[in-house]
């Protein structure tokens, strides 16, 4: 699965940035911010509440830091990311709250992108793993 | 509210309930999985307002949901630096 390119088409939206629909646990589809600036990918609590998972026993907390503050962040896990055809399991996770003027779910960061050549082809909204 | 099981394309959904966040439940996939088509369980301006009715459509084995803004995720008002 994993050798063929998959053409993910996804949504540009204001400033450029690129969001992909991914599933989780086989029958949730967000969307996802794609962010090669984040080492973890992220969820909101309403989108971990809404798949199940459980913020009261985290695996582990991490100081998280982005650009204007350092954060302790719970770290869940998810059974099953899906990305176009391609589907992760046991997969890490940060839950952290976004700005209520973000109406996005979470951010698809490097620790998935990063299992596949990833390419960005921003001018046709599609990301392309390989 | 939609009328019940009328499947709409994604972009009709969008059309039909502006700057909303929409619980759908797919119910069409191209040939790469992604969806198509779906139908309407709940539109709300408010993110919290979609939590019961997932609730009860995942009581439904099988059913894949998708939820989503309509509107712009990132307002223009907003430069967004993660």
């Amino acid at each position: 699965m994993r050798r063929r390119g998959d053409r993910i088409p996804g949504r540009r939206v204001h400033g450029g940035v690129l969001l992909v629909s991914c599933l989780l646990h086989d029958a949730y589809r967000y969307w996802l911010l794609a962010d090669t600036g984040a080492a973890q990918t992220i969820l909101t609590p309403t989108v971990a509440a809404e798949i199940g998972l459980d913020l009261r026993a985290p695996l582990r907390h991490e100081r998280m830091a982005s650009v204007h503050r350092v954060v302790r962040v719970p770290v869940v896990r998810v059974q099953s990311l899906q990305v176009g055809a391609q589907r992760l399991t046991d997969v890490d996770v940060l839950v952290l709250a976004f700005p209520p003027e973000l109406h996005v779910d979470g951010l698809l960061g490097v620790n998935v992108l990063g299992r596949f050549r990833a390419t960005f082809e921003f001018d046709r909204a599609t990301l392309v793993l390989r | 509210m939609d009328t019940p099981m009328i499947a709409r394309t994604l972009a009709e959904i969008a059309h039909r309930y502006p700057d909303q966040w929409v619980l759908v439940e797919e119910t069409a996939w191209d040939a790469q999985g992604h969806p198509r088509r779906g139908i309407v369980h709940a539109a709300s301006r408010q993110r919290a307002a979609l939590h019961a009715p997932l609730q009860v459509c995942h009581q439904r084995p099988q059913v894949k949901t998708f939820i989503f803004y309509t509107g712009d995720p990132i307002p223009a008002h907003l430069t967004v630096v993660l």
